[in-house]
């Protein structure tokens, strides 16, 4: 993978350790214009990563350009910090605030200090995330979706060049998912954690996978994809010298791994190369 | 107006230092009826409105805040400075006099810990150091000067974090 002077973001032989667990190892990626999935089981190391990214977290080797920016640097990292958008994983909100109150807020924190520009600047974030009906309601009256969605303008406000999002779909129902790609889609640069492959594949040009703090793939969803070409089947029965089946709701069984001669090869999925290269790193 | 004192403010749980002074100010008026000596409670009374005071650094949205560019020092120092004063009303309406010095230096001890070890331990501070300083049986209004200065440089070193 190469890295230019021209990407958003580039990180290069990351780590971090917390006491003796290492959380993140080696990680060298890079991104330009688009969106970025990060794919990962729980505890892969996909939150460490993107809280590095975020500039939250100083990483304990590695080199982390941003916005071509070095954020071990304090006044790079001011600027970064104006710049970029982060949404974590579990962001706490102030209860009695309204949702309006509350992105205003973080963007008065974001140094936005024109009062005329910021009350422009709220309506259009919750605007985008459709909360204009709800926007002067108290958040500790919200649904856990519509306050996942607060968070989410916060993060967008003042149009962030590099926006990281951490399973920015927690929450959200079918409907809510569809209308995050479309917003999510029109932004500049996204980096984003998810356990929801449907989203990768509709809405990232690059795709990560991580497992045990190392990245373990990178490459486009087609060629995620693509590593379980000729190695899922399809037959009536479970066949159990497959690595993973399991029985579809057509009621037949779609199997994984080293097909018998003679076996009805499918075409693979997106879960396919990755449950496949799951199970190689559990083996 | 600066534009970030309302909204500071409101984010800030307010419910430690009101629930404190007001528990303080009862003590001190029956402290009053029943000629009982107030002494006693000075270090008490001072260690509750530090950790009332340190408990109000406690953020419920620290994680959404912790990448904008206001840093996380900045952010409690404007807490510290909607905080202290009412603090300081709250000692003087209890009348129990609490000292100034004890109350500044176990403040100074709880907000420095909360800057490197988060509000909930910096709470804890204060009202530990008075426990065990009774247990002890020795004065916990002991070389408050050296423990504000060792706060004080505690915080200047965390001041980027």
């Amino acid at each position: 993978m190469s890295i230019t002077s021209t990407d958003t973001l580039a990180v290069t032989g990351l780590a971090k350790r917390f006491g003796g667990t290492r959380a993140v190892e080696d990680v060298t990626l890079s991104a330009g214009r688009g969106v970025i999935g990060l794919l990962g089981p729980n505890g892969a190391g996909k939150t460490t990563l993107l809280r590095m990214v975020a500039t939250v977290l100083a990483p304990d080797a590695g080199d982390l350009r941003l916005l071509g920016l070095d954020p071990a640097r304090p006044g790079d990292r001011i600027e970064i910090r104006r710049r970029i958008g982060y949404l974590p994983q579990s962001p706490g909100l102030y209860a009695g605030f309204t949702a309006y109150d509350l992105v205003d807020y973080v963007a008065v924190l974001k140094e936005h200090t024109d009062k005329a520009w910021r009350q422009r600047e709220v309506r259009r974030v919750l605007e985008s995330v459709e909360l204009a009906h709800v926007m002067h309601k108290k958040i500790r009256t919200l649904s856990g979706g519509t306050r996942q969605r607060v968070a989410l303008a916060a993060a967008m406000v003042g149009s962030p060049e590099l926006l990281v999002l951490d399973e920015p779909a927690n929450g959200l129902d079918p409907d809510q998912r569809l209308r995050l790609r479309s917003l999510l889609s029109q932004s500049q640069t996204v980096l984003m954690s998810t356990h929801n492959i449907s989203e990768v594949s509709a809405l990232c040009q690059q795709v990560y996978v991580m497992f045990s703090g190392r990245i373990r793939f990178s490459g486009t969803p087609a060629e995620l994809a693509a590593l379980a070409d000729g190695r899922v089947w399809e037959d009536g029965t479970q066949d159990p010298l497959a690595i993973r089946s399991w029985l579809t709701a057509e009621g037949i069984y779609r199997h994984l791994g080293d097909p018998p001669a003679g076996a009805a090869i499918v075409a693979p999925t997106l879960d396919d190369g990755y449950l496949l290269l799951a199970r190689q790193e559990h083996r | 107006m600066t534009v970030w004192l309302v909204p500071t403010a409101r984010a800030i749980s307010w419910w430690p230092l009101v629930a404190v002074a007001a528990l303080l100010a009862g003590a001190s008026a029956l402290a009053e009826r029943t000629d009982f000596p107030v002494v006693g409670l000075l270090g008490i009374a001072a260690a509750a409105l530090a950790a009332a005071v340190v408990a109000g650094l406690h953020d419920a949205a620290a994680a959404l805040l912790s990448a904008v560019p206001t840093s996380l020092a900045v952010r409690r120092a404007r807490r510290l400075l909607l905080l202290l004063p009412v603090e300081l009303a709250a000692s003087w309406a209890s009348g129990l006099n609490v000292p100034l010095g004890g109350l500044v230096a176990l403040t100074a001890a709880g907000v420095a810990v909360a800057f490197w070890a988060g509000p909930l331990a910096g709470a804890a501070v204060p009202l530990a150091w008075v426990v065990v300083a009774r247990a002890g049986g020795f004065a916990w209004d002991q070389h408050l000067a050296l423990v504000t200065i060792a706060a004080a440089a505690a915080l200047w070193t965390g001041r980027n974090r």
